[in-house]
């Protein structure tokens, strides 16, 4: 008996902006062999030609529609998790289309509260993905702390499934305190001598990242410094890296994820976000 | 069968002598006699006893009073003595094999066990003893007496006109009692009431009566000392899971008197076989077969006991938490760190302390001083990896015992940095909910530097299962330079004969395990595959039942002294098992209490700093190697192979130090290797058209240059490795290094034998790589010890340590001229040393340009450093990795920004050259524009800063340094220790907060304590006398010396006095300073 094919969820609200998700979400779909399902909450049912029509799905037969009623957010995770969803793709902005923001309302809150992946595509980006998008490499940035490296393996898994190759990105960064969990590895402290230093490091990194994955995906290891949005959104262009994934933990607070923030505010790639463990 | 022994009252030390093993097994269960064993009699004052029995069970031993008299009585005497949790470990087997008492948490009595007689068995006990007095009356014409109020026995008074005889009279209470009897009409005397009192019982069917008798006495009862026994093995030796090897039981009674079998011989018997058996007692009758008679009585029996204390608190894991590191859970990304910070090594080998069954995080080493071999041909030399010793694989029911398998209850790792064991308790859930325990116990040997031993106990907790061992030797499949395996023996012990595939080294390691304890079911086999040479045990065990067994590893190699054979190995392995784990561990154990008593240093005041200094006095020990002297130690010691086993300027500078002044045999040794490396390193001068020698920055076997020439980074950069070529500031380290050990030694010997020689031909090195412009040289093209920077000229650490070095080298020929001319006559031809050649050196040093500020304060870093952009590091803090990384090596070689001291290293290495405003003026400039990326740095600045009297911010520097391997967030230590930044915080400690300093007429001190350090205690070997010093911060500082003659000791700044060996001395702070020492009264 064949496996049961992942799902895929893109929400859309009925507007152009969120529409923007489509082109990406279909193009992960077809490349995870998953199975893509459009969800519309919405307070009256539509005839389901009338909705495909206004949700610009008219002649996408193979993506499932489903109207939901209720709170949308929650009738959306609700969804995932009856499907068992393996990613949410969405657009970062909805109707409002606030762009002053980082993302709306609704997309905030399902990036707080979802504890799948979500693949968010900013709708100012000046290349919006189409279906026929194919990306090939996925860049992951990684500030060493164990819950990241953790997150790592699911951003690992995606890369698998989606047959594309993985870049780990360390970035030094001036004004942030070393992260104080046990079992950190930060970019090295001291160099005593580089090159036996950087060599150990490299090992670290590669019994930590990569032999639990050897067999999965192709990697590559890269060291940066500077802020790191900012890094992260030069070295994506200049490596030709497709997306972005960022481990987080869920909340937009205050002097918290400002990388996160500041990747999504400007970036020009779909911007995968995984939640630490 | 009895055994008739000489032994009578003993000495007490005689008595332990007679006993070996209770200075040398650790008994895990100690039960014994009251009356005449433990105490003379009931008055007897048993407080001392009491002492070491709270020692005993503090250190979880069971102790077991069995005893004919009721609990009360032993409490009143004993028992009640002794409170606290560790009483739970306290029992009482009262009223002869009737009950037993334990205690709980709050050390209340609790009943564990009554034998409660049913109202039948009391009236035929009654109506026996009746019975007897009856009969024995009615023939004659003795009146006898019966205690009739006893719980479950009554006792027959033979004598009753003598209450309480005491043991000691016992041949005076036969001949009253048998001629009481006998002249009373008695005619078959004490032997005939026992055997009446027998028939009474079995005609009134009174079946399994126990009789017994002290001459006094006949009891007939339901129980008697056996039953104790019985609940001792069966009960609580199970219980704690201790196998009969380690219970002992003593008494004063297993001989038989008048016939009757001693009181103490019911405690012989079948269950308790493996136990050993020990009488202090008289004995006049000899004892019983497998009895050990010392003799001795009560004070024998205390000495026992005393000596039994002393070796279970050595083998215990120390009790002091800042001597222990203790690592609980498991974190797979902390595996490495804790890998390398868990090490333990002798300086002939050190071993990872990778968890045994090699978990995937698991990164194994087992390194060889001196052992280097190459991944290719030509390539660089690097230490090889040796198969790991520890590894070992348990299976349970056939499921493997693994972290990542099933779930953990508990697991615990802890290193005893004062004994240097690594203990692991792992507690492991499989399936069914089925948990066993696992114990193990290695450490390599600092005593024996061949030994590896190990000791390993598996007990399946609530499961009856069947167990698979497989342990011994796994070759490191993943290391670039593997050994060859030549040949595989395993005949009994498992060997590999070993070879380096390029260096034409060779080496035999093996293993022979065994499990010890009697009536053990193992079964083993060998397993030989192609990474492994492995011995299977499988066994059965019941729940609760622990099995331990002890795996004995060596190694020996070619570069040893004598022959190396497959024979030698196994002979070792073979003494090694027959002496024992606990032996070799003794052995182990007092070689380290010797190595701590000159290398501890005591802080009061602050524990984390305390723990720091002892974690780093621990690596250097664990690193330093005095019997081989063509090894040096590396930059990661024998923890870690990233380094590749090559020795920097580390080692002269850093590590040093420390052996000089706690081990001068290991300085020496040091030194030696540099000494047997000259020929490279004057081949190596030669090649850069110099005379002398320059020695390798990173050497190995012989010398030789072994610095790659460039590294790639992972931000793809290709970083070009120039120290190789320019840091030549090594020969002036390894001078350094051979005039303080001179210094500090007066080694004459080794200058005559290699020191002067290291001395000249460095020299003459600097004095041909200077180049004059008039009357100013130049040193041009190198590279200080601040790395950031590259191809400089006139750097002036390099510059004014040359001209140090050359002025040395200069002392030392003047010195040889005037004391060993016919040495100098040696070494000039030698090293065709012409006479004038000193002169012309000496023009080199006074001319070198040293580069200064116009003012003449501060020190230009290099010629040209004062032009570069200014940096303030404070401005890139906080910050997650190292500033050049940050800033980029190309930016960061426009700038003054400095890797670590450098200028300020001269701050402490030539101090007297700087007036005090000098000192604090390069301190700050130097301060806020160095990033300290090395590891080796912030001990330095520490140091300097102490000396300055910045104790609160040498504090900070402390801490920086303390925390290089042991701060659990930055991956710092994954590839081995920081073994060289463990010798500068020993080098802050000493030098910076104590203010060592030392000349060739005195040694000196200037202590600047942090506010929060109360006391500073250390010792120093200092020429022939060994001292130790103590500083009370801004109150006093006491000197004791011992050794002989006289030494000279000041306050620094002040003059020195001569002080005696053997007497005390200290110095007084008045408000601003430390007074001249005085001696003490």
């Amino acid at each position: 008996m064949a496996s049961k094919k992942p799902s895929i969820i893109v929400p859309l609200d009925g507007s152009a902006i969120s529409a923007r998700a489509l082109g990406a979400a279909q193009a992960i779909a077809s490349m995870m062999g998953a199975r893509l399902h459009a969800v519309h909450v919405t307070r009256r049912e539509m005839p389901e030609t009338e909705l495909r029509e206004r949700l610009g799905l008219a002649g996408a037969d193979k993506i499932a529609l489903h109207q939901l009623r209720g709170e949308v957010v929650d009738s959306i995770l609700s969804f995932a998790t009856e499907m068992n969803a393996r990613m949410i793709v969405m657009s970062g902005h909805g109707e409002s289309d606030n762009q002053r923001h980082l993302a709306g309302s609704t997309a905030l809150a399902l990036m707080g509260r979802a504890d799948i992946p979500i693949l968010v595509i900013r709708s100012g980006m000046q290349r919006i993905p189409t279906p026929e998008w194919h990306p090939q490499r996925l860049l992951a940035p990684l500030d060493g702390t164990p819950d990241a490296t953790q997150a790592l393996d699911e951003v690992i898994h995606i890369a698998r499934d989606l047959g594309i190759a993985v870049d780990i990105l360390y970035i030094a960064v001036v004004g942030k305190e070393p992260s104080k969990a046990a079992g950190a590895i930060t970019s090295p402290r001291y160099l005593d001598y580089p090159q036996y230093d950087w060599p150990a490091w490299s090992d670290e990194f590669m019994r930590r990242c990569y032999e639990p994955h050897k067999d999965e995906v192709t990697m590559r290891l890269f060291h940066r410094e500077g802020e790191p949005a900012t890094v992260v959104s030069d070295f994506a262009r200049e490596n030709a890296d497709d997306l972005v994934a960022l481990s987080w933990h869920g909340s937009m607070q205050k002097r918290i994820a400002t990388t996160v923030k500041g990747v999504l505010r400007h970036a020009q790639l779909p911007v995968l976000l995984v939640r630490v463990p | 069968m009895t055994v008739r022994q000489t032994g009578r009252r003993r000495d007490p030390a005689a008595c332990a002598a007679a006993f070996p093993a209770i200075n040398r097994h650790p008994f895990r269960v100690i039960a014994f006699d009251w009356d005449g064993t433990a105490v003379e009699d009931r008055r007897a004052d048993a407080r001392p006893l009491a002492r070491v029995m709270d020692q005993l069970l503090r250190l979880n031993v069971s102790i077991v009073v069995i005893t004919g008299t009721n609990f009360d009585n032993i409490d009143r005497q004993f028992s009640s003595l002794i409170t606290g949790p560790h009483k739970q470990n306290l029992f009482v087997c009262s009223n002869r094999g009737s009950e037993v008492y334990g205690f709980n948490v709050r050390s209340e009595p609790v009943v564990i066990y009554r034998r409660e007689a049913t109202e039948k068995e009391k009236a035929k006990l009654d109506r026996v003893a009746r019975a007897v007095k009856q009969q024995v009356e009615k023939e004659s014409a003795v009146t006898i007496e019966v205690v009739y109020d006893r719980l479950n026995r009554r006792k027959i008074d033979l004598i009753p006109e003598w209450p309480d005889p005491p043991k000691a009279q016992i041949g005076r209470l036969i001949e009253r009692t048998e001629r009481r009897l006998v002249e009373g009409g008695f005619a078959s005397g004490i032997r005939g009431a026992f055997e009446l009192t027998r028939e009474h019982a079995r005609r009134l069917r009174l079946h399994d009566a126990r009789l017994t008798s002290d001459v006094k006495h006949i009891e007939v009862g339901l129980t008697d000392k056996t039953d104790s026994v019985k609940w001792v093995v069966k009960e609580l030796s199970a219980d704690v899971n201790v196998p009969l090897s380690d219970v002992l039981f003593l008494g004063d009674e297993f001989g038989p008197i008048y016939g009757f079998e001693g009181s103490d011989f019911l405690m012989v018997t079948p269950e308790a076989a493996g136990a050993t058996y020990v009488s202090v007692g008289q004995e006049p009758n000899g004892v019983p077969e497998g009895v050990l008679h010392l003799g001795g009585g009560p004070r024998c029996f205390l000495f026992l006991m005393q000596a039994q204390a002393a070796l279970q608190s050595l083998l215990a894991p120390t009790n002091d938490p800042t001597f222990v590191l203790v690592e609980r859970g498991y974190n797979s990304f902390r595996e490495r760190e804790i890998e390398s910070i868990f090490s333990v090594g002798n300086g002939y080998l050190g071993t990872r302390g990778s968890l045994p069954e090699h978990e995937d995080p698991s990164a194994p080493a087992a390194l060889v001083a001196g052992m280097y071999d190459q991944a290719r041909l030509g390539s660089y030399e690097e230490l090889t990896v040796f198969p790991d010793w520890l590894f070992t694989q348990i299976r349970a029911n056939g499921s493997p015992l693994m972290l990542d398998q099933g779930s953990i209850l508990e697991h615990l790792r802890l290193l005893d940095m004062r004994k240097g064991l690594v203990i692991r308790q792992w507690r492991h859930v499989g399936r069914n909910n089925k948990v066993t325990r696992v114990e193990s116990l290695h450490f390599a040997s600092l005593a024996d530097p061949h030994a590896l031993p190990m000791r390993l106990s598996i007990m399946p907790e609530n499961f009856d299962g069947d167990f698979e061992v497989v342990t011994g030797l796994r070759l490191c499949e993943k290391c670039e330079a593997p050994l060859q395996v030549l040949k595989r023996a395993a005949d009994g012990a498992c060997i590999l004969k070993l070879q380096t595939r390029f260096t034409g080294l060779r080496a035999y390691q093996g293993h022979l395990s065994s499990i010890p304890a009697a009536g053990s079911t193992a079964r083993e086999e060998c397993v030989s595959k192609e990474w492994e040479l492995l011995k299977k045990w499988r066994w059965r065990a019941k729940s609760g039942e622990s099995v331990a067994l002890e795996k004995m590893s060596a190694i020996f190699t070619s570069r040893d002294a004598g022959p190396l054979s497959e024979s030698r190995l196994r002979r070792h392995l073979e003494q090694m098992r027959e002496r024992g784990f606990w032996d070799l561990m003794l052995e182990h154990v007092a070689a380290w209490d010797a190595r701590w008593r000159d290398a501890e240093i005591v802080i009061v005041g602050d524990a984390e700093a305390q723990r720091w200094i002892n974690f780093a006095a621990y690596h250097l020990i664990s690193a330093g190697n005095h019997r081989d002297d063509r090894v040096s130690i590396g930059a990661r010691a024998l923890t870690g192979p990233i380094y590749k086993g090559h020795v920097f300027w580390d080692s002269e500078m850093f590590i040093l130090p420390f052996f000089i002044f706690t081990h001068p045999a290991t300085a020496r040794a040091m030194l030696m290797y540099r000494y047997h490396t000259l020929p490279a390193a004057r081949e190596k001068a030669a090649s850069v058209g110099c005379r002398g020698a320059l020695f390798a920055w990173e050497s190995a076997i012989s010398g030789k240059e072994m610095t790659p020439v460039a590294a790639l980074a992972p931000n793809g950069d290709i970083i070009p490795i120039l120290s190789g070529k320019l840091e030549q500031h090594i020969d002036s380290a390894i001078a350094y290094g051979v005039w303080s050990y001179w210094l500090a030694t007066g080694d004459t010997d080794f200058m005559l034998e290699a020191g002067a020689e290291i001395l000249i031909e460095t020299a003459r090195f600097w004095a041909s790589r200077a180049e004059r412009d008039g009357e100013t040289y130049h040193i041009r093209n190198v590279e200080g010890p601040d790395e950031y920077h590259e191809g400089i000229d006139d750097s002036v650490y390099t510059n004014m340590m040359a001209g140090w070095n050359i002025m040395r080298a200069i002392d030392i020929i003047e010195r040889l001229k005037r004391r060993h001319p016919e040495e100098l006559t040696r070494l000039r031809e030698k090293l065709g040393l012409g006479p004038r050649e000193p002169s012309a050196w000496r023009k080199v040093a006074e001319g070198l340009s040293i580069p200064k500020s116009r003012d003449g304060t501060l020190l230009e870093q290099f010629e040209g450093f004062f032009g570069l952009e200014d940096i303030d590091v404070r401005l890139f803090e906080p910050r997650t990795g190292a500033l050049d990384v940050i800033l980029g090596r190309e930016r960061t070689q426009k700038t003054q920004l400095v890797k670590q001291a450098d200028v300020v290293m001269l701050l402490y290495l030539l101090e007297g050259n700087f007036s005090n405003e000098q000192l604090h003026a390069n301190f700050s400039y130097y301060e806020r524009r160095t990033a300290h990326g090395s590891s080796l740095s912030p001990a330095i600045y520490g140091l300097v800063a102490a000396r300055l009297g910045l104790a609160q911010s040498a504090l900070g520097y402390y801490r920086m340094a303390g925390e290089v391997d042991l701060a659990n967030n930055m991956g710092n230590a994954i590839g081995g220790i920081h073994v060289a930044a463990m010798g500068g915080l020993w080098l802050q400690t000493v030098s910076g907060f104590a203010g060592l300093r030392y000349d060739e007429e005195a040694l000196f001190l200037n202590p600047h304590l942090p506010n929060k350090w109360q006391r500073l205690r250390f010792s120093l070997h200092w020429r022939q006398t060994r001292l130790s010093i103590e500083v009370l911060r801004k109150r006093r500082i006491a000197l004791r010396s011992e050794g002989e003659g006289a030494f000279s000791v000041g306050i620094h700044g002040s003059k020195a006095r001569i002080c005696e060996a053997g007497r005390a001395y200290t110095s007084t702070w008045d408000g601003k300073g430390w007074l001249d020492f005085e001696e003490q009264e």
